[in-house]
């Protein structure tokens, strides 16, 4: 009777354990130690409402960080639960089988799912599969100086503009140096574009888009509208409205700071460091010029989370990701107003964020791009990416120099098709 | 006769090498200005080389951020145990090819030369599949085990210099009877002293510096070395530019102490090396 008892007791005692073991979900970021502290931080009330689940950060660099990822996909090792990926490889590893398949998940929430801003789930599959969860976008504009543009007559822009406008902005906003004043001048607009950029552009003014997908490539195409506008570009760079290509440009955003230079490109997460550190800086930030109503398109740049392959605690590890995407971000990018988040819920308090600061325009300007349908690719993903890169990347300079004509796209655009279909 | 230098010479010789000089130290003043600034300061045109406002809170608040000191204790023991390991195995290797004789002796030497010529990103993937298959993944074994074997550079740096050594030595030291383990510790390593500081201040210094092995084979945070712990300052959207120029600093420290500390002994182990001419 008393060895019954206490064999009882003991079953009782390991499925008591077994019920409430605690599961330990970690999560790997490349963000820095403060970003990652207000990540963790997030957790606290997730951990109070699910108490089987307990969330660890592991920081890892940001400087290596792929080879690490692929070192650890190719171990087979679960030592992480969860980590930050770029789409790119995402959908690389994906390909290989190495992530873990969400698909299930987004195919039976069809709330879940709706949530996401336009075309970032679409683009984030290979092979129809989804292989983790969209977090952060990221878009592309000018950031303009309010008082220079006031000063030279320019009309403050809106994401309308054209790519006509912004030249037209840039040629006033230029001064031309002169050695013997010892005034050494300024362009007017600083950042050099690349054939990605054309692409938005060119979609957005009319043109066939650059590639005919983001995820999955057959063709690419620099048709007459696309070389028409780099022909321009090519021109404001040659009379001065644009820095020239070989231009040293790793001060523009301090000069910008300080309040010489007109107007920069980069990407939403300038504002951050604008907000901290040029507090009396009146600054704007506007789309790059992508066309207008049904036309207007965006670049493509999403990075989010996945899984290792076969990830221990699913149920878990899923509460987890769906937490990061929504909740986390929404209250990280409150403190750290860096990138939209790629699940509209969580954009929220960085919009509030942008415009309690004044920046109402630049939410907008944000809010504007992520929400465009129409996307384009901001890279080649695929595995020929640099090839076709490496064939771009040969007369793109000679072209903005002027030393090429633009007519040497159409060869460039041969070659990249040939490797495509010798690749694919 | 001492050379007398004349003094438009002498002006030209100090000016070299005050510029040289400079060239060499003003990043190190650079990081440890910026290491005590704002971060909207760091970049400010025209530079600031002294900063307006001193913020020595940098130092504190960006060794707590990345546990400094956990992962100073890390990179010490790994650091002390590679370089014990690297030192024994390279002299032991080294006296063998430059003293003993034996059968594919030359072949050995050639396979140890010609190891050096291969990039380390070669050897990356069949070693980081050797290590996870022993289980080591995630732990310390990928960056001392190699250790156990010596480095090829340290073996030939041994070995050329043993071989300046006249065998009339080992030869007295056989003649009364001692064992080559004896030879090697009481004859031989009070004559490579100077070779064995070089290679204690290469392999300290590569050690410390290591950041590709760490990072690929260690995922738990509580076993990061420093070069691991500091680069999280290199975030994807924002860099801390001051707390990473801060931990930097502290990162240099041990090396600069050590530097100063064994000056004399290093310098005296870099111009034997030199004065002994390798063959």
């Amino acid at each position: 009777m008393k060895k019954g008892l206490s064999i009882l007791l003991g079953l009782c005692l390991l499925a008591s354990q077994a019920l409430f073991a605690e599961v330990t979900v970690k999560i790997m970021a490349w963000e820095g130690p403060e970003m990652c502290q207000a990540i963790i931080d997030s957790f606290a009330g997730f951990e109070a409402a699910n108490p089987g689940i307990k969330v660890e950060l592991i920081k890892t660099p940001n400087i290596g960080y792929d080879p690490k990822i692929r070192q650890l996909l190719a171990s087979g090792d679960h030592s992480v639960d969860l980590f930050m990926i770029g789409n790119d490889t995402e959908i690389t590893y994906g390909s290989l089988g190495q992530l873990e398949d969400w698909t299930d998940v987004f195919e039976n929430d069809s709330s879940f799912v709706g949530s996401f801003y336009p075309g970032v789930l679409e683009n984030w599959t290979a092979d129809g599969r989804i292989y983790g969860f969209p977090g952060l976008l990221n878009t592309y504009g000018y950031f303009y100086n309010k008082k220079l543009f006031k000063e030279a007559g320019v009309a403050f822009p809106d994401n309308s503009w054209t790519f006509d406008d912004l030249i037209a902005a840039a040629e006033k906003l230029k001064i031309k140096g002169s050695w013997w004043s010892g005034n050494k001048g300024r362009f007017g607009a600083y950042g050099t574009l690349n054939a990605f950029n054309f692409g938005v552009m060119s979609v957005g003014t009319g043109g066939a888009p650059i590639a005919d997908g983001i995820n999955k490539i057959s063709k690419v195409n620099f048709d007459k509208n696309f070389q028409d506008l780099v022909a321009k570009y090519a021109k404001a760079i040659k009379d001065g409205a644009f820095n020239p290509p070989s231009a040293d440009l790793s001060q523009v955003q301090t000069l910008f700071k300080q309040g010489t230079v007109p107007m920069f490109m980069g990407g939403q997460w300038c504002a951050d460091d604008l907000l901290r550190n040029a507090k009396d800086l009146d600054w704007g930030f506007v789309a790059l010029p992508s066309g207008a109503g049904d036309r207007a398109t965006t670049m493509y740049d999403c990075v989010g989370w996945a899984s290792p392959a076969n990830v221990p605690n699913r149920a878990e590890v899923l509460k987890v990701a769906k937490y990061l995407i929504d909740q986390t971000y929404n209250k990280v990018l409150q403190a750290f107003p860096v990138a939209p988040g790629a699940f509209t819920n969580a954009t929220s308090l960085y919009f509030t964020k942008l415009r309690s600061n004044g920046h109402g325009e630049t939410a907008d300007a944000v809010n504007f791009m992520a929400s465009r349908s129409n996307k384009q690719p901001i890279r080649f993903m695929q595995a020929w990416g640099a090839k076709a890169n490496r064939e771009i990347d040969a007369v793109w300079t000679d072209i903005l120099n002027s030393k090429k004509n633009v007519s040497e796209l159409a060869k460039v655009e041969k070659k990249i098709n040939d490797i495509i279909a010798t690749e694919n | 006769m001492t050379k007398k230098h004349s003094g438009f010479g002498s002006w030209i010789r100090y000016g070299v090498l005050i510029f040289t000089a400079a060239w060499m130290v003003l990043p190190l003043l650079w990081t440890l200005t910026a290491s005590l600034k704002s971060t909207d300061s760091i970049f400010s045109i025209p530079p600031e080389w002294v900063p307006k406002e001193f913020h020595f809170e940098n130092y504190p608040e960006a060794l707590r951020q990345i546990n400094f000191l956990r992962s100073f204790i890390n990179t010490a023991i790994i650091t002390m145990t590679t370089t014990f390991f690297q030192v024994v195995s390279s002299i032991l290797v080294g006296y063998g090819l430059a003293r003993l004789d034996f059968p594919g002796k030359r072949i050995w030497f050639y396979l140890f030369i010609g190891s050096m010529m291969l990039p380390g990103m070669i050897s990356l993937l069949p070693m980081f599949s050797v290590y996870r298959s022993l289980g080591w993944y995630n732990t310390w074994m990928p960056m001392i085990f190699p250790s156990l074997f010596g480095s090829p550079f340290y073996i030939f740096m041994l070995r050329q210099f043993i071989m300046q050594i006249p065998r009339t030595y080992d030869e007295a030291g056989l003649m009364d009877g001692a064992s080559h383990l004896f030879i090697l510790r009481k004859i031989l390593l009070p004559m490579v002293k100077p070779v064995i500081i070089v290679i204690i201040i290469m392999q300290v210094q590569s050690q410390w510096n290591d950041y590709l092995t760490p990072l690929i084979y260690i995922i738990d945070e509580k076993k990061y070395t420093l070069s691991i712990a500091i680069a999280q300052y290199m975030s994807a959207y924002n860099v801390s530019w001051n707390y990473f120029m801060a931990s930097s600093v502290a990162y240099l420290l041990p090396m600069l102490v050590m530097f100063f500390a064994g000056q004399k002994y290093f310098m005296e182990g870099f111009g034997s090396i030199s004065g002994s001419g390798i063959k």
